[in-house]
Protein backbone atom coordinates (compact mmCIF):
# COMPACT_ATOMS: atom_id res chain seq x y z
CA UNK A 1 0.00 0.00 0.00
CA UNK A 2 1.52 3.03 -0.81
CA UNK A 3 0.06 6.82 0.22
CA UNK A 4 1.98 8.51 -2.66
CA UNK A 5 0.08 11.22 -4.85
CA UNK A 6 -2.74 10.37 -2.08
CA UNK A 7 -5.32 13.52 -2.04
CA UNK A 8 -6.19 14.47 2.20
CA UNK A 9 -9.58 14.45 2.59
CA UNK A 10 -11.47 17.55 1.52
CA UNK A 11 -11.45 20.27 4.00
CA UNK A 12 -8.03 18.79 5.61
CA UNK A 13 -4.65 19.79 4.71
CA UNK A 14 -1.94 17.81 3.50
CA UNK A 15 0.66 16.99 6.00
CA UNK A 16 3.37 19.13 4.56
CA UNK A 17 1.16 22.25 3.67
CA UNK A 18 0.13 21.89 7.55
CA UNK A 19 4.08 21.89 8.65
CA UNK A 20 4.89 24.90 6.15
CA UNK A 21 2.11 26.73 7.92
CA UNK A 22 3.80 25.77 11.21
CA UNK A 23 6.91 26.98 10.35
CA UNK A 24 5.74 30.48 9.11
CA UNK A 25 3.39 31.64 11.76
CA UNK A 26 6.47 29.92 14.18
CA UNK A 27 8.94 32.24 11.89
CA UNK A 28 5.83 35.09 12.41
CA UNK A 29 5.98 34.45 16.04
CA UNK A 30 9.79 34.92 16.21
CA UNK A 31 9.85 37.81 13.94
CA UNK A 32 7.08 39.81 15.27
CA UNK A 33 7.95 41.04 18.53
CA UNK A 34 6.12 44.09 20.14
CA UNK A 35 7.20 47.76 19.89
CA UNK A 36 9.28 48.82 23.14
CA UNK A 37 7.34 52.32 22.53
CA UNK A 38 4.20 53.30 21.47
CA UNK A 39 4.79 55.47 18.73
CA UNK A 40 1.06 57.01 18.84
CA UNK A 41 2.14 58.18 22.48
CA UNK A 42 5.00 60.29 21.36
CA UNK A 43 3.68 61.44 18.04
CA UNK A 44 0.36 62.56 20.27
CA UNK A 45 2.89 64.43 22.06
CA UNK A 46 4.15 65.92 19.43
CA UNK A 47 1.47 66.84 17.75
CA UNK A 48 -0.35 68.86 20.93
CA UNK A 49 -0.88 72.35 20.93
CA UNK A 50 2.29 74.14 22.53
CA UNK A 51 4.56 72.05 21.47
CA UNK A 52 7.41 73.59 18.96
CA UNK A 53 7.80 70.97 16.73
CA UNK A 54 9.92 68.12 17.57
CA UNK A 55 12.22 70.05 19.95
CA UNK A 56 9.56 69.60 23.26
CA UNK A 57 9.96 65.71 22.57
CA UNK A 58 13.69 65.64 21.72
CA UNK A 59 14.24 67.33 24.93
CA UNK A 60 11.48 65.37 26.90
CA UNK A 61 12.70 61.98 25.69
CA UNK A 62 16.58 63.00 26.05
CA UNK A 63 15.82 63.58 29.86
CA UNK A 64 14.14 60.47 30.32
CA UNK A 65 16.77 58.71 28.84
CA UNK A 66 19.57 60.64 30.76
CA UNK A 67 17.34 60.33 33.90
CA UNK A 68 17.14 56.04 33.32
CA UNK A 69 20.13 55.37 33.11
CA UNK A 70 21.19 56.99 36.05
CA UNK A 71 18.19 55.08 37.66
CA UNK A 72 19.22 51.40 36.74
CA UNK A 73 22.66 52.08 37.97
CA UNK A 74 21.47 53.07 40.89
CA UNK A 75 19.19 50.04 40.98
CA UNK A 76 22.25 47.58 40.71
CA UNK A 77 24.03 49.63 43.57
CA UNK A 78 20.98 49.07 45.67
CA UNK A 79 20.75 45.20 44.39
CA UNK A 80 24.32 44.71 45.49
CA UNK A 81 23.59 46.29 48.94
CA UNK A 82 20.23 44.30 49.77
CA UNK A 83 18.80 48.15 50.04
CA UNK A 84 14.77 47.09 48.62
CA UNK A 85 13.71 50.64 50.10
CA UNK A 86 15.87 52.37 47.55
CA UNK A 87 15.11 49.52 44.96
CA UNK A 88 11.21 50.26 45.20
CA UNK A 89 11.55 53.95 45.32
CA UNK A 90 13.52 53.68 42.22
CA UNK A 91 11.61 51.16 40.37
CA UNK A 92 8.54 53.25 41.37
CA UNK A 93 9.56 56.52 39.69
CA UNK A 94 10.59 54.70 37.13
CA UNK A 95 7.34 53.37 36.51
CA UNK A 96 5.32 56.57 35.93
CA UNK A 97 7.77 58.39 33.40
CA UNK A 98 8.03 55.25 31.55
CA UNK A 99 4.27 54.38 31.20
CA UNK A 100 3.96 58.27 29.93
CA UNK A 101 6.26 58.25 27.28
CA UNK A 102 4.72 55.23 26.05
CA UNK A 103 7.08 52.58 27.31
CA UNK A 104 4.58 50.01 28.42
CA UNK A 105 6.62 46.99 29.30
CA UNK A 106 8.96 48.70 30.65
CA UNK A 107 6.68 50.46 33.28
CA UNK A 108 5.12 46.89 33.94
CA UNK A 109 8.35 45.53 34.82
CA UNK A 110 9.21 48.51 37.51
CA UNK A 111 5.83 47.67 38.95
CA UNK A 112 6.69 44.19 39.82
CA UNK A 113 10.44 45.43 40.54
CA UNK A 114 8.25 48.04 43.10
CA UNK A 115 6.36 44.61 44.23
CA UNK A 116 9.24 42.35 44.92
CA UNK A 117 11.17 44.76 46.32
CA UNK A 118 8.57 45.98 49.13
CA UNK A 119 8.02 42.32 49.51
CA UNK A 120 11.68 42.11 50.44
CA UNK A 121 12.57 39.64 47.57
CA UNK A 122 15.58 40.07 46.34
CA UNK A 123 16.20 37.21 44.40
CA UNK A 124 13.45 38.35 42.30
CA UNK A 125 14.28 41.86 42.37
CA UNK A 126 18.03 40.78 40.59
CA UNK A 127 15.69 39.00 37.93
CA UNK A 128 13.40 42.19 37.32
CA UNK A 129 16.66 44.32 37.40
CA UNK A 130 17.89 42.08 34.30
CA UNK A 131 14.47 42.36 32.32
CA UNK A 132 14.52 45.88 33.38
CA UNK A 133 18.02 46.57 31.88
CA UNK A 134 16.71 44.78 28.94
CA UNK A 135 13.27 46.65 28.31
CA UNK A 136 15.16 49.47 28.74
CA UNK A 137 17.56 49.02 25.91
CA UNK A 138 15.43 47.77 23.86
CA UNK A 139 13.05 50.99 24.29
CA UNK A 140 16.42 52.96 24.41
CA UNK A 141 17.02 52.09 20.83
CA UNK A 142 13.43 52.98 19.68
CA UNK A 143 13.47 56.38 21.49
CA UNK A 144 16.96 57.56 19.69
CA UNK A 145 14.17 58.03 16.86
CA UNK A 146 12.75 61.28 18.13
CA UNK A 147 16.00 62.87 19.76
CA UNK B 1 -8.04 78.71 34.90
CA UNK B 2 -6.08 77.86 38.10
CA UNK B 3 -2.31 78.74 38.87
CA UNK B 4 -0.61 75.26 39.57
CA UNK B 5 2.30 74.72 41.10
CA UNK B 6 3.84 71.10 40.81
CA UNK B 7 5.99 69.45 42.95
CA UNK B 8 7.75 66.51 41.58
CA UNK B 9 11.49 65.48 41.39
CA UNK B 10 10.45 63.29 38.88
CA UNK B 11 11.76 65.54 35.49
CA UNK B 12 9.87 63.61 32.61
CA UNK B 13 6.73 63.33 34.69
CA UNK B 14 6.59 67.20 36.00
CA UNK B 15 7.34 68.32 32.86
CA UNK B 16 4.85 65.98 30.55
CA UNK B 17 1.96 67.05 33.36
CA UNK B 18 2.74 70.68 33.05
CA UNK B 19 2.38 70.69 29.25
CA UNK B 20 -0.96 69.04 29.57
CA UNK B 21 -1.95 71.33 32.40
CA UNK B 22 -0.67 74.39 30.26
CA UNK B 23 -2.80 73.44 26.96
CA UNK B 24 -5.53 72.92 29.80
CA UNK B 25 -5.67 76.80 29.92
CA UNK B 26 -3.64 76.55 33.52
CA UNK B 27 -0.73 78.15 34.55
CA UNK B 28 1.87 75.76 35.91
CA UNK B 29 4.97 75.94 37.98
CA UNK B 30 7.09 73.18 38.62
CA UNK B 31 9.47 72.69 41.80
CA UNK B 32 11.48 69.57 41.10
CA UNK B 33 13.17 69.98 44.71
CA UNK B 34 10.70 69.50 47.13
CA UNK B 35 13.32 70.91 50.19
CA UNK B 36 12.37 74.04 48.04
CA UNK B 37 8.86 74.12 48.63
CA UNK B 38 7.89 76.64 50.86
CA UNK B 39 9.77 79.52 49.53
CA UNK B 40 8.46 78.69 46.01
CA UNK B 41 4.70 78.55 47.35
CA UNK B 42 5.21 82.31 48.52
CA UNK B 43 6.45 83.36 45.67
CA UNK B 44 3.98 81.60 43.22
CA UNK B 45 0.82 81.80 45.34
CA UNK B 46 -0.61 79.22 43.62
CA UNK B 47 -4.26 78.42 43.44
CA UNK B 48 -3.42 74.48 44.10
CA UNK B 49 -0.61 71.98 44.67
CA UNK B 50 0.04 69.21 42.99
CA UNK B 51 2.54 67.15 45.12
CA UNK B 52 4.89 64.06 44.59
CA UNK B 53 4.39 61.15 47.25
CA UNK B 54 7.92 59.68 46.81
CA UNK B 55 10.37 61.90 46.63
CA UNK B 56 14.08 62.24 47.79
CA UNK B 57 15.02 63.57 50.15
CA UNK B 58 12.13 65.32 51.51
CA UNK B 59 9.07 63.12 50.59
CA UNK B 60 5.59 64.59 50.13
CA UNK B 61 3.99 63.79 53.71
CA UNK B 62 7.19 65.77 55.20
CA UNK B 63 6.39 68.52 52.49
CA UNK B 64 2.75 68.73 52.96
CA UNK B 65 3.13 69.48 57.07
CA UNK B 66 5.96 72.23 56.57
CA UNK B 67 3.33 73.24 53.89
CA UNK B 68 0.98 73.43 56.41
CA UNK B 69 2.43 75.47 59.12
CA UNK B 70 3.58 78.60 56.89
CA UNK B 71 0.53 81.31 56.72
CA UNK B 72 -1.77 80.17 54.16
CA UNK B 73 -0.37 77.08 53.87
CA UNK B 74 -3.39 75.03 56.16
CA UNK B 75 -6.58 76.14 53.67
CA UNK B 76 -3.73 75.69 50.37
CA UNK B 77 -5.80 72.94 48.67
CA UNK B 78 -3.18 70.11 47.98
CA UNK B 79 -3.68 67.09 45.48
CA UNK B 80 -0.85 64.27 46.35
CA UNK B 81 -0.16 62.39 43.83
CA UNK B 82 1.39 58.80 43.57
CA UNK B 83 2.23 55.69 41.01
CA UNK B 84 1.09 53.82 44.00
CA UNK B 85 -2.66 53.22 45.06
CA UNK B 86 -2.14 51.20 47.39
CA UNK B 87 -3.64 50.60 51.20
CA UNK B 88 -0.37 51.84 52.63
CA UNK B 89 -0.08 55.02 50.24
CA UNK B 90 -3.74 56.38 50.86
CA UNK B 91 -3.17 55.80 54.37
CA UNK B 92 -0.15 58.11 54.53
CA UNK B 93 -1.12 60.51 52.38
CA UNK B 94 -4.54 60.74 54.18
CA UNK B 95 -2.60 61.35 57.15
CA UNK B 96 -0.66 64.04 55.96
CA UNK B 97 -3.42 65.69 55.52
CA UNK B 98 -4.04 66.47 51.64
CA UNK B 99 -7.33 67.34 50.54
CA UNK B 100 -7.58 64.52 47.72
CA UNK B 101 -5.23 62.03 45.80
CA UNK B 102 -4.88 61.42 42.15
CA UNK B 103 -3.29 58.32 40.98
CA UNK B 104 -0.48 58.87 38.88
CA UNK B 105 -1.42 55.80 36.58
CA UNK B 106 0.75 55.21 33.71
CA UNK B 107 -1.34 56.56 31.02
CA UNK B 108 -0.91 60.75 30.85
CA UNK B 109 -4.07 61.43 29.22
CA UNK B 110 -5.94 59.91 32.35
CA UNK B 111 -3.74 60.94 34.82
CA UNK B 112 -4.01 64.82 33.95
CA UNK B 113 -8.15 64.14 33.53
CA UNK B 114 -8.14 62.57 36.89
CA UNK B 115 -6.17 65.67 38.09
CA UNK B 116 -8.49 68.37 36.13
CA UNK B 117 -11.88 66.49 37.46
CA UNK B 118 -10.27 66.84 41.36
CA UNK B 119 -9.68 70.44 41.00
CA UNK B 120 -12.67 71.10 39.91
CA UNK B 121 -14.32 69.28 42.70
CA UNK B 122 -12.12 71.28 44.85
CA UNK B 123 -12.44 74.46 44.04
CA UNK B 124 -16.68 73.88 43.72
CA UNK B 125 -17.21 74.15 40.08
Amino acid sequence: MTHENRAPPDGALDIADAHRELAVARGNAANVSPKAVDAAIIEALRNMPGVQGTNFVSRIVGKFITNARVNLASVEDAIAASDCSSVRGIAHGLKSSSGFLGARQLAEICAALERAALEGDMRSCADLAYQLYHEFNRAEIELQAYL
Amino acid sequence: MATILIIDDDETCSTLLQLMLENDGHTVHVLLESRDAIARLQAVSPDIVLLDTYMHPIDGPETLTALRAVPGGAEMPVIMMSGSDDSDTRARIERAGANAFVYKATDLGKTVQEIVETMKTLSGK
